[in-house]
């Protein structure tokens, strides 16, 4: 919807004369005209500006006359030469440009030729109104519309042969004084600074004598007479307030014969003293004095740019003041405001409240950071150990280790000939072992002669490059993997490989239910969740590792469980090992507890045997396909078979023919 | 509701306030600038500024945190995750004294358990790089050292291992150092020889170390 726009209209005929007073508005609406026409008078309060503005507009008046204090302005009288009355403006234009020096805008200066008893005997008026006195400031409404009439335009009027005009207004310092002499017009615009108070009172009054005093003097007046008529002046004068008036007896009089009044208030004489100013100004600016009452605060300009408007607005010291005083608010508190804001974001999308967040994560990463400083300086030695086992093949007894974080690894041991591998290469595969672990590197090793056993020492070092690393190692050597028992005698049926306490994913959950439980406890357990997480990962390898210990493996199933690893290699494998004393009946992991199977005799060949798996049935094209190293593989693995009591009848005879058959096929191989 | 320009009410003093500062001589209306100027920087120096500076470190640090967070949300380096399968869990650093009184309370309730008889020489506060201290965030710039305990037992090979694991695994032991394992067959059992370190910032010390 297109919003109406009312045209307001303006009545041009119309003034408004505005005298600021230490409390109030007075506003006298005029009609222009040779003799204007006061329509109505009105008070408004000092504040409400609005209010006045609001009351023009709906008396369609849009010229408003604002009078300056006589303390704002620069009054100067001169002698103007005879010439026609255009010249005489020009030379007084002159002489103002001379007098202030391209200092003042003509906006801010009025000129005006008074009557004279001849046209020799004239005077020229300069009113100025200097840029640094703020006179009567205005908001940006009225301001518009406003044009400002110095109080000593009015004085011109006010002033009669018989008494001097004073007006005085204690609130701005303001004194205005003008005097008729024989010499012709004296007028006089100063300011009085009193201070407030009892004693500035005094001053004050002083301060109007002593104005009086100086204005009689360049009237002048003879001395003797100067003191006299100063003293009955300010007797003379009447107070409002702070301000002091002094007009004649007659003003009534002579304001009546220049402006006509239709106000009822007018019937009185007091109406006529109290608001003389605001008529002598109405008639001032119809009468030959108008450039007197046409000042303007800036350059009047066809349409100021925005900018412009701006820089006008803000052109006001007071103005400006209050702008700066919030710009250097705005620069001190907005940096800190920014930084609380942010500190307050960050704040909200922690999880708790900032002091433990900080204080939870600093534990983390000083965690972190410890696990580094250790990992440079320490060798996780339980890892080792195990890795160690990993890489030891059977046929290899230690009787010694060293580690250390600055020698390495120093392995002491006996090997003796595993089956058809000699003892020399055990020692040798265990060495491979290692190097290709990534773990340890550079092993070598020294033997000393053999005994008639076969056995021979030997020492074996190596270093540690990959402490923390996984060790790479196969399946088969993995003693979480594969134990000793599933290495010798093949995996029990029913069992799975690796028990369920040494699934990784499993134990990391179990090792974060007991091992992460102070984290979990802790004020940042979410937080903490990856490094609970990672240091739960360390259960398979630890379990590995870590031999049960007698006391708990009743207790702790999952930690037993690996415990052959090591318990069964190496140092306790000969003597005082689980897999020597066969106790542990449930456990599958323990060599010997293994179920020693139907008809196995007992002992550890009955075992063996008993754990001897079936080979499967072979076909003749299987048969054909394989080599002869296979063909004697799978031949010596069927005649192992069929050495066990306790199967069938038909296996026995599928494993007889099956027996034929691989012969047949190796001869003709 | 009157609308109050800047030379009402309040503007009656800004008014006079301003009509007196022009009515200074040039010497004086410097000297207002200067002291007004002065007074501001000085505000703005030792209040305004300072506690933006301190506000923004601290949003700075918390933003930091953040990120860490959210980086370490993603997963923890290579390095790191091995070296906390390997080591197991540890505490976070604290005062060396008392990290000394719950490692020696530790190495008893071990060895108590398990009834072994261990020959023990806990040698307290040995310094450790300072280089390590400004690695591990010492905000209190403190000395960083570590309790030494050097152990001597005999026992099963089992029970060796229990123990060696358990004290690796506890988090009051930061580290194992050493270690010599050797079998006797004569008695079937293994001599050990191992250091156990427990790291902690040495209380009253400040910064230096080896």
């Amino acid at each position: 919807m297109k919003k109406s726009q009312t045209t307001p209209t303006v009545d041009e005929s119309l003034m408004a004369i505005a005298e600021r007073h230490s409390n109030s508005w007075r506003v006298l609406l005029v009609r222009r005209g040779d003799r204007p026409v006061a329509l109505q008078a009105r008070e408004f309060p000092r504040t409400d500006e609005a209010g006045l503005a609001s009351w023009l507009e709906s008396q369609r008046c849009a010229d408003l006359r604002v009078i300056l204090p006589a303390s704002a302005c620069i009054v100067r009288t001169t002698t103007m030469p005879a010439a026609v009355p255009q010249q005489m403006i020009s030379a007084l234009r002159l002489q103002a440009e001379g007098m202030f020096l391209g200092s003042m805008p003509m906006c801010r200066i009025g000129l005006a030729v008074l009557d004279g008893a001849d046209d020799a005997d004239r005077q020229g008026v300069i009113m100025a109104w200097p840029e640094a006195q703020l006179g009567v400031g205005l908001g940006a409404k009225l301001e518009t519309i406003a044009r400002y009439v110095p109080e000593p335009a009015a004085m011109l009027l006010l002033a009669t042969a018989d008494r001097p005009a004073v007006l005085a207004d204690r609130s701005v310092g303001s004194i205005a004084i003008a005097i008729r002499t024989d010499a012709g017009l004296i007028i006089r615009a100063t300011r009085e600074d009193a201070a407030n108070g009892v004693d500035g009172e005094g001053d004050w009054i002083a301060g109007i004598r002593r104005a009086l005093v100086e204005t009689a003097l360049n009237g002048g007046m003879e001395p003797g007479r100067i003191a006299a008529f100063a003293d009955a002046t300010i007797d003379s004068m009447t107070r409002d307030g702070d301000h002091m008036s002094l007009l004649d007896p007659a003003i009534r009089s002579v304001l009546e014969s220049r402006v006509q009044t239709s106000i009822p208030a007018a019937d009185e004489d007091e109406w006529w003293v109290s608001w003389a100013t605001a008529l002598a100004a109405a008639s001032v600016a119809c009468g030959p004095l108008a450039d007197l009452s046409r000042l303007r605060r800036f350059e009047e300009r066809s349409k100021p740019s925005r900018i412009e408007r701006f820089v006008e607005r803000y052109s006001s010291p007071p103005r400006a003041a209050a702008v700066a005083l919030l710009a250097f608010a705005i620069i001190a508190l907005a940096p800190v405001g920014a930084a609380w804001l942010r500190g307050l974001i960050l704040e909200m999308k922690m999880p708790e409240s900032a002091r433990l967040f900080e204080g939870s994560q600093r534990q983390i990463e000083q965690r972190i950071a410890l696990y580094g400083e250790v990992s440079k300086r320490n060798l996780p030695v339980a890892k080792i150990l195990g890795d160690l086992a990993c890489c030891t093949p059977d046929g290899i007894e230690i009787e010694s280790i060293q580690v250390s974080g600055t020698q390495g690894l120093s392995v002491r041991g006996v090997a003796k000939a595993q089956g058809e591998r000699s003892a020399a290469e055990s020692v040798n595969q265990m060495a491979k072992l290692m190097d290709s672990s990534g773990v340890f590197r550079q092993t070598h090793w020294r033997w000393n002669v053999p005994d008639g056993r076969g056995l021979f020492k030997f020492d074996l070092d190596a270093q540690i490059v990959g402490a923390v690393r996984p060790a790479s190692i196969e399946k088969d050597n993995d003693w979480s993997k594969m134990t000793l028992a599933e290495r010798k005698y093949g995996k029990q049926e029913g069992r799975q490989e690796g028990s369920s306490s040494r699934d990784p994913s499993i134990a990391s959950e179990s090792a974060r239910g007991d091992q992460g439980d102070s984290a979990a406890q802790s004020p940042a357990a979410t937080e903490r969740a990856p490094l609970a997480g990672a240091v739960a990962a360390a259960a398979p390898l630890k379990s590995d590792a870590e031999p049960a210990p007698k006391e708990s493996a009743g207790a702790a199933d999952g930690e037993t469980a690996g415990a052959p690893t090591i318990a069964n290699r190496g140092i306790g494998r000969r003597e005082g090992s689980s897999a020597a004393t066969g106790s542990a009946g449930s456990d599958s992991s323990k060599p010997a507890t293994a179920p020693s199977g139907a008809g196995a005799g007992g002992g550890p060949a009955a075992t063996a045997l008993a754990n001897t798996p079936v080979p499967e049935s072979v076909t003749d094209a299987q048969l054909s396909a394989m080599s002869k190293d296979e063909l004697r593989t799978l031949l010596s693995d069927i005649s192992k078979a069929r050495r066990r009591k306790d199967l069938d009848a038909d296996t026995l005879k599928r494993l007889a023919d099956d027996f034929d058959r691989i012969l047949q096929q190796l001869k003709k191989t | 509701m009157p609308t109050l320009s800047s030379h009402t009410s309040a503007g009656g003093l800004a008014d006079r306030a301003f009509n007196g500062y022009l009515g200074l001589p040039r010497a004086g209306r410097w000297l207002v600038l200067a002291v007004i100027g002065f007074g501001g920087f000085t505000v703005l120096d030792s209040w305004a500024w300072p506690l933006a500076d301190k506000l923004s470190s601290r949003a700075d640090r918390l933003e930091t945190v953040l990120q860490r967070a959210s980086q370490r949300a993603d997963g923890l380096p290579r390095d790191v995750r091995e070296a906390a399968v390997a080591f197991g869990p540890n505490a976070v650093l604290g005062d060396e004294a008392s990290g000394k009184e719950r490692l020696t309370a530790l190495i008893a309730e071990i060895f108590k358990k398990r009834n072994i008889s261990q020959g023990q020489d806990v040698r307290p506060g040995q310094p450790l790089p300072s280089s390590i201290a400004q690695t591990l965030g010492s905000i209190s710039d403190a000395k960083l050292g570590k309790t030494v305990a050097e152990l001597q037992f005999k026992a099963t090979p089992d029970a060796v291992l229990a123990i060696v694991a358990e004290l690796e695994a506890s988090p009051e032991v930061d580290a194992i150092g050493d270690i010599r394992l050797d079998y006797d067959p004569k008695d079937k059992r293994v001599g050990v020889q191992l250091t156990v370190e427990k790291w902690g910032f040495q209380t009253g010390a400040k910064g230096g170390g080896a």
